[in-house]
């Protein structure tokens, strides 16, 4: 069980030196065009299928100027017949003047005619599955696709626009609450993912798309940008939540680790979805699975606090009653005791938590 | 997969698109009893994952009940063996995604508008929509996009008993011709629900290769509406069609005695339990606020339930908020803090859509949502049940918005707020979140099913007595007398406002109107109630409730209200 929800992806929102599989698999029965053991490149095909079908009705009785049920006796093609652009499908005779003829208009196969209209089927597109992470093929799904298996660090999105982009990580911002400078989004940005607090400027993401950055991964976002950032040429992936909401300190410390490592970064518009989230591979000895099931909130455990009366705040738990507590709503909930960066200590439902690390970053701090 | 008889221990799950709910069933001195619940989260990537949702529940079942229900392997234990594991499984889900649905009707009002209305059921999404009407090039490419839009069922309508059979046939002439190079396990169910004449010529035209289901008329005769075997049907077909396409189906299927249901055919049964019990009587009105979506119906003198769908309060916010805007939502709360701040809470509750308000403010702000929430649905029942919805005389209530809201008073006060009841209305809860489960347990273990529902399942929140029409502010619109456990509570209760009586056992009320005799009448309402966590509410804001349009003044009597109910 906890197999599928690591290879969908249905991580924890950060992990470290950990072993990454993902699945890529077509969303339609195709060709897998890679084998057991091949080193994949982000961009290198996986899988292809063919893309939706198009259906297109030629109305030969008006064309040919008969009745319905004289339209047949015109018509050259049969149905399963392959056709061309220019294919003549259907013609007719005129005494003194020119013949009326129709031709297809694009290729594809004849389905039928009926009542007076030939319905003809173009030939799909094929789309491609690109193996996304830079990683060794572990397992091939028949005729779907295959599991791509990596290791590095996984930070994982609430919120995502774009498809899948791979570049060189940039910190844009001097802390975790600063915004995206639009002044600072130049050329010298192009094929980089931009790492910002938050993103506020409509101006900094048109300046992004014109010196083509690979994508912008962001604490917050102006919610207002939403329809703005699914119309950019990148992906746009916001850790926290919608408004202006710093990045979760660990997590923006870990992307400044990695300044100038090469990164992958995904939103919600892909062929194989997983979620919004950002990777940046790199070779581990002795990984651990990318926090593949939901880490169980422990004593000593550094968490995000994701209720919105605290959203962004990152804590420590101090205490797990055994026992339901009464929130301030009234409702009973299980939960735990959290000290929060400013030492006070505040109780939590544990739906309000997500675990960032298994142990606080100073161990001895509940000793001082 | 055997079980053992009579079961002693049963496992009901439902499996929501953001919870699973699961509940513990034991024999306790010769009676099913509820034993225990869980809420947890649900497991999913892209789509929800039946089994791992399942057993990550059970798995805090059996730390909360102290007793084995997982093997080894992480799969249940079934049958059970001594006291470890349970008798028998029943799982309902509301995650299938929805099932997508083409409408082919001969005129857009008469046909394709009821149509609308009749498919408005959970699950089902209209990706195209056809009237026959149109000149022939548009209707055959309107058809040819038809098939590019991947329908799970094209459904087919229109036309009195008697009407004209010949559009119906040549449709199903051309979608022969358009799927007939799509292998048939591809080809979309055909539902005929249309003039009973054209059953016969639209299967002819269709030939063999389509699964061709025919159901009664929606419109058999003018002025009439049928839509409940359609409803019915399209359900059978959304738990054929969706539901095995979900991750873990299978093994689920491997371990229940029982198909995987939709929640709401199993919520369905409930309800037209409730409709035919005495002990509530009369016509049920279901709401069912979830986090995705929204479902509303109506069980009452007919035989069916009838069923109307709408967008949810979490999951679903991002719908909600673009059908019917942020305003709309922002009228319902009681200051301009909570309006400032409404949009950036719903917003990121849509992010993270298994957080629980922590605050007062949060709370308030997700009810508003669920007002609005039940709006839509609420419209769509009403004509199609021709105002049922507000003359109900039981509205029981489920989902997380509304059991989970921390008060029920205030869930109370939505759920009225949305509804607009007239006369006595008794409002119960799901609490337990086990209706669905329950109601398809009731169809193999009848005993089981009712011994639950009536002693653990149903939590009663209170009566609200509503004041028909309007009157003077301030002038009283009724005058009550509820006689408890001895005790006599004697009150007046002016226009424009609302009281709240705590009721902790059963008591006799008795209501005049006051100086407005057409209000509820002349003769003075008798009623026995039954005790709740809120009690007696009565409503004298009249009828339809009208929110001042002035923002203070609204605020104003909104913080009144909300007060009035604590």
């Amino acid at each position: 069980m906890a197999e599928r929800s690591r290879l969908t992806g249905a991580t924890g929102s950060l992990a470290k030196s950990a072993r990454i599989l993902r699945v890529r698999k077509l969303p339609c029965r195709g060709q897998v065009l890679v084998k057991v053991g091949d080193h994949l490149e982000p961009a290198d095909v996986v899988a292809r299928c063919s893309q939706q079908e198009q259906v297109v009705v030629l109305d030969l009785a008006r064309a040919l100027d008969v009745g319905l049920e004289d339209v047949e006796e015109h018509v050259l093609v049969r149905p399963g017949e392959p056709v061309e652009p220019g294919t003549l499908v259907a013609s007719r005779p005129r005494r003194w003047r020119r013949s009326f003829c129709i031709h297809a208009g694009l290729r594809g196969n004849v389905i039928g005619l009926r009542e007076g209209s030939l319905f003809l089927r173009g030939s799909p597109d094929w789309v491609q599955l690109r193996a996304y992470l830079p990683g060794e093929v572990s397992e091939i799904i028949p005729e779907r696709g295959a599991i791509m298996q990596a290791s590095g660090t996984v930070v994982r999105g609430v919120w995502g626009s774009g498809t899948e982009e791979n570049g060189i990580l940039s910190v844009m911002a001097d802390s975790a609450g600063d915004p995206l400078p639009w002044r600072r989004v130049t050329r010298d940005q192009y094929g980089m993912i931009l790492v910002a607090g938050t993103l506020q400027s409509a101006l900094a993401l048109e300046r992004a798309a014109l010196h083509h950055v690979a994508g912008i991964i962001t604490g917050s976002l102006h919610p207002e940008l939403r329809p703005i950032c699914r119309s950019m040429p990148f992906p746009v992936v916001v850790t926290e939540g919608m408004g202006r909401i710093a990045m979760a300190s660990p997590v923006f410390s870990a992307l400044q680790e990695h300044e100038g490592d090469r990164a992958v970064l995904a939103g919600d518009a892909r062929l194989a979805p997983s979620g919004p989230e950002l990777i940046i591979p790199y070779r581990v000895e002795q990984a651990d699975y990318a926090l593949s099931i939901r880490q169980p909130p422990a004593v000593g455990a550094l968490v995000r606090l994701t209720g919105y009366a605290r959203l962004g705040q990152v804590g420590e738990i101090v205490s797990l009653p055994s026992e339901p507590q009464i929130t301030a709503v009234g409702e009973s909930v299980m939960g735990a005791w959290v000290r929060l960066a400013d030492r006070r200590l505040v109780f939590v439902p544990l739906q309000n938590l997500e675990v960032l690390a298994a142990t606080a970053p100073d161990p001895l701090a509940l000793l001082r | 997969m055997t079980e053992s008889y009579p079961p002693r221990t049963i496992l009901l799950a439902d499996i929501g698109t953001t919870w699973t709910h699961v509940g513990l069933v034991e024999r306790v001195a010769g009676a099913f009893r509820l034993a225990a619940r869980v809420d947890s989260a649900t497991q999913s990537a892209d789509r929800v994952d039946l089994a791992s949702s399942l057993t990550a529940a059970l798995e805090r079942m059996q730390e909360i009940a102290r007793r084995p229900l997982l093997s080894d392997d992480g799969s249940p234990v079934l049958p059970r063996e001594r006291e470890r594991g349970s008798d028998l499984l029943v799982v309902t889900t509301s995650a299938g995604g929805p099932l997508r649905c083409g409408i082919i009707g001969l005129t857009p009002e008469l046909s394709l508008e009821p149509g609308r209305q009749a498919c408005a059921l959970s699950g089902t999404q209209i990706v195209s929509e056809i009237g026959l009407a149109e000149e022939r090039p548009r209707r055959h490419r309107a058809l040819a996009g038809l098939r590019a839009a991947l329908p799970d069922v094209v459904v087919m309508l229109g036309g009195v008993d008697g009407g004209p059979s010949r559009p119906f046939s040549a449709a199903a002439s051309v979608l022969s011709t358009l799927y007939a190079d799509v292998p048939a396990d591809q080809r979309p169910v055909v539902v005929f629900a249309g003039n009973l004449e054209a059953r016969r010529p639209v299967a002819e035209a269709l030939g063999r290769g389509f699964d061709y289901r025919v159901v009664e008329n929606i419109h058999p005769r003018l002025g009439e509406t049928s839509p409940q075997e359609l409803q019915r049907e399209l359900e059978r077909i959304h738990v054929e069609r969706r539901l095995p396409q979900l991750p873990g189906y299978a093994e689920i299927s491997g371990w229940s005695a029982l198909p995987i249901t939709a929640t709401g055919t199993g919520t369905a049964v409930i309800l037209e339990f409730l409709s035919r019990q005495g002990r509530y009587g009369g016509s049920v009105l279901g709401v069912d606020v979830g986090a995705a979506s929204t479902l509303v119906a109506v069980a009452g003198e007919g035989p069916y339930v009838i069923q109307a769908a709408g967008s949810g309060t979490s999951r679903g916010l991002e719908q909600l908020l673009e059908d019917q805007g942020m305003a709309s939502i922002q009228r319902w709360l009681p200051s301009p803090h909570l309006e400032a701040t409404a949009a950036a809470i719903l917003r990121n509750r849509a992010l993270r859509p298994q957080t629980l308000p922590e605050d007062a403010r949060e709370s308030t702000i997700i009810l508003a949502a669920a007002r609005e929430a039940l709006r839509r649905p609420l419209q769509t029942l009403d004509t199609l049940t021709n105002g049922a919805t507000s003359e109900a005389h039981l509205i029981a209530a489920r989902g997380g918005s509304i059991t989970r809201s921390g008060r029920d008073s205030q869930a109370m006060l939505a759920l009225i707020d949305a509804i607009q009841p007239s006369g006595l209305t008794r409002v119960v809860s799901d609490w337990a979140s086990v209706w669905a489960p329950l109601g398809i347990l009731a169809r193999r273990e009848p005993l089981a099913a009712l011994q639950v529902l009536q002693r653990d399942a149903v939590r009663e929140l209170g009566t609200v007595l509503s004041i028909e029409g309007h009157g003077p502010s301030g002038q009283p619109a009724v005058r009550l007398r509820l006689e408890c456990t001895g005790e006599i509570i004697e009150a007046n209760v002016p226009w424009g406002s609302l009281a709240r009586i705590p009721v902790e056992a059963q008591a006799e009320l008795r209501a005049w109107p006051g100086n407005e005799p057409a209000a509820i009448g002349a003769a003075p309402i008798r009623a026995a109630l039954a005790p709740g966590t809120v009690g007696l509410v009565v409503d004298a804001r009249g009828r339809p409730l009208q929110l001042p349009e002035s923002d203070a003044a609204r605020q104003g009597e909104l913080e009144k209200w909300l007060s009035a109910l604590g």
